[in-house]
């Protein structure tokens, strides 16, 4: 069964018949069933297989958050409609939920990074004043995990507004003026794409050693070119629309096309594709940290810092926690960045909504 | 013809900003670049300083410098480090190169090994259990970053099952072959699971669209096996995207390698330039950036040209 939008969801749901009612309380079996079967696994693996092999324990967690997760989902499905795409409601979710951890940091909570030599490499518990343990220098990893959300969620949000600033406007101007406009943002384009990503970040960072500031200017130098070509090749076949000449034709100014007739068409693909490009960018921000170029892991922990610290082959040995739930975190965030931008898109460009 | 001109006529633009960005590091570091690159004690030395002025022409003007730098690359002269003395920057490149073209080689031939398959698969059974498993699974592998993947590996392989050695590498030189892909086994695992994932879900699309022709309908109706139809009708036609976006993805797997090489400790190009940057070592910085971005253009030219040639419908003129 295909995905479908949410739209065609609601038009249905007014007039529920038979079979779809009883799919709906079969779903709602199933995924209570699921959902249980996965607490217990998850309970268990906190609680009674602490000390034993660490496989099993990877596999009951694993099992445990397939079963709580699909068991959600088609919870989800039998309370709104079987046809209703939960992955991306628990993809908000998950994007809410550390957003909420940012604040509840911001505010003061779990905010401590001091070291503390006596409680090093402690394993996550939930049952300790640490839930996610500690690392190498006994530094909490919840609290420099949620730092890290903050970093990456800020170098992303940043470089897609400047990209989106920035990028939207040339692009557009491109697309509509065409000519000389067109052909120098061509060739400028074309010339910061020809770099492979990483290699381009490595350049900047090489001259300008990393901070928030540097990497978050850094990675807009990709997201601007990325974002003008997007919104150039919208702008081409808005402007050859009838209502552009329409308003052309009643004496409309340039910038008023541009900024009332055009920008409002262009901005909804642009923005389905800002959270792909945000997913992209966090991914670019861990690299750089990864391979110890990027933020300054003194001053400031970050996902990609964190990782680059636990990743050495003995220490994942002893304490494999301090690569894995900034990793896990860090892939949550990326799916559901992503999971959120294909809907979206899928939502606002029909053409390609057929499977 | 005319597509091939058009192409070779666009690239030299971007080749020359290419090459003057690459050039102008040293232009953009704030102050005495010898300073930077010494560190304050070595850069007392006159001839250390000497050294950097004369490897870096400090005192040319912009302009003169790059086009001898330009004249000097034309002739396969890259300079030396300032670094390390006398190591030039040309036999780095020799010795390095091989090791990362081989990482990228395999894990390219390994994605698409797998991903043609998979994505025929997924297409021919569109809706299906096993589609949406498919497609699950490669949403996910698109949002997880290489060295994640790497490190999950070195964690299973070698801490929990010590089955693979988890970093350095046996140079093909030396004739152990068995230690040799060993070795070679976790990095490219890491490097193609996103090129998979991509493939795959690339060549879905496209395959589902190509089976909606009437040609297949009537294949099918002459008696032809499913499989038979898939491979040898269905493939060709549905490939050409494939074969743009393995040649697109190539500026991915570039910064793969360098994630890969650092994470295995591989002694290729991308372990070499996160190591110049972290040593300030610029001119062996930009020589390989240099290689990498040229390397990279004239591959997407060539692939652009190829589809141009193999795909009639949009060979111009």
């Amino acid at each position: 069964m295909a995905d479908v939008t949410g739209t065609v969801t609601e038009a249905e749901a007014t007039e529920v018949t038979d079979p779809e009612r009883g799919r709906r309380v079969r779903l709602a079996w199933e995924g209570s069933s699921r959902l249980v079967v996965g607490v217990v696994l998850l309970l268990v693996q906190l609680l009674v297989t602490y000390d034993s092999v660490a496989w099993l324990q990877v596999i009951l967690a694993l099992g445990g958050i397939y079963g709580i997760l699909t068991g959600v989902g088609q919870l989800i499905r039998a309370g709104f409609g079987s046809r209703t795409d939960p992955a991306t409601w628990i993809s908000m979710a998950w994007l809410i939920v550390l957003l909420a951890f940012v604040f509840m940091q911001l505010a003061g909570l779990f905010d401590s990074l001091e070291a503390n030599f006596d409680d090093r490499e402690r394993p996550p518990s939930f049952t300790t004043d640490e839930p996610l343990g500690t690392d190498q220098l006994g530094k909490s990893i919840l609290a420099q995990s949620i730092r890290g959300a903050r970093i990456s969620l800020i170098v992303g949000l940043g470089a897609v507004g400047i990209g989106l600033a920035v990028g939207s406007v040339i692009g557009m101007a491109a697309g509509y003026f065409r000519g000389v406009t067109e052909g120098t943002f061509n060739i400028l384009t074309d010339a910061v794409l020809a770099f492979p990503a990483l290699i381009l970040l490595f350049s900047i960072v090489a001259i300008f050693k990393g901070s928030v500031l540097v990497i978050t200017l850094a990675l807009s130098v990709l997201s601007i070119p990325t974002i003008g070509r997007l919104s150039r090749a919208n702008t081409l076949t808005f402007a050859a629309r009838e209502f552009v000449t329409a308003a052309k034709s009643m004496g409309a100014s340039n910038s008023r096309i541009l900024f009332r007739e055009i920008m409002p068409n262009v901005a909804l693909p642009l923005a389905s594709y800002a959270f792909i490009i945000v997913a992209v960018l966090i991914v670019a921000e861990t690299s750089l940290a990864f391979l110890g170029v990027g933020i300054d892991p003194i001053s400031t922990p970050t996902w990609g810092n964190m990782i680059q610290e636990g990743r050495d082959p003995n220490l994942l040995e002893d304490a494999p926690h301090i690569v894995f739930v900034p990793g896990v975190m860090m892939f949550l965030t990326v799916l559901s960045l992503n999971r959120i931008g294909e809907s979206l898109r899928v939502l606002w460009d029909p053409r390609e909504a057929k499977l | 013809m005319k597509t091939v001109g058009r192409t070779i006529i666009r690239i030299i633009p971007v080749l020359l900003i290419v090459s003057f960005f690459s050039s102008s590091y040293v232009e953009l570091l704030p102050g005495d670049p010898a300073i930077r690159l010494l560190g304050q004690e070595r850069a007392q030395e006159p001839a250390a300083r000497e050294l950097v002025h004369r490897e870096l022409r400090l005192d040319d003007n912009v302009i003169v410098r790059y086009g001898k730098w330009l004249g000097d690359v034309v002739t396969g002269d890259l300079g030396e480090s300032v670094k390390t003395h006398g190591l030039k920057v040309s036999d780095t490149i020799r010795q390095r190169l091989p090791i990362t073209l081989e990482l990228a080689v395999v894990a390219q031939a390994l994605a698409l090994i797998l991903a043609i398959p998979l994505g025929v698969y997924a297409a021919y059974r569109a809706g299906r259990r096993i589609d949406r498993a498919l497609n699950t699974a490669s949403f996910a592998a698109i949002s997880l970053p290489q060295f994640l993947v790497g490190i999950l590996l070195i964690f299973i392989l070698f801490n929990q099952l010590d089955v693979l050695p988890p970093q350095g590498w046996t140079r093909l030189t030396e004739w152990d072959w068995w230690d040799h892909t060993r070795r070679l086994i976790m990095p490219v695992v890491a490097l193609s699971l996103t090129e998979i994932a991509v493939f795959q879900r690339l060549l879905r699309a496209d395959m589902m669209a190509t089976l909606q022709n009437d040609f297949v309908l009537t294949a099918r109706a002459k008696g032809m096996s499913p499989a038979h139809v898939l491979f040898r009708h269905a493939l060709r036609p549905s490939s050409f995207s494939l074969i743009t976006l393995a040649g697109v993805s190539t500026g991915r797997l570039i910064g793969g390698t360098v994630i890969i090489e650092v994470l295995f400790q591989l002694p290729g190009m991308g372990l070499k330039m996160v190591d110049s940057i972290t040593g300030n070592d610029l001119v062996v910085l930009q020589g390989l950036v240099l290689v990498v971005a040229v390397a990279y253009i004239l591959l997407n030219m060539l692939v652009e040209i190829t589809y141009a040639l193999l795909d009639p419908r949009i060979r111009r003129g």
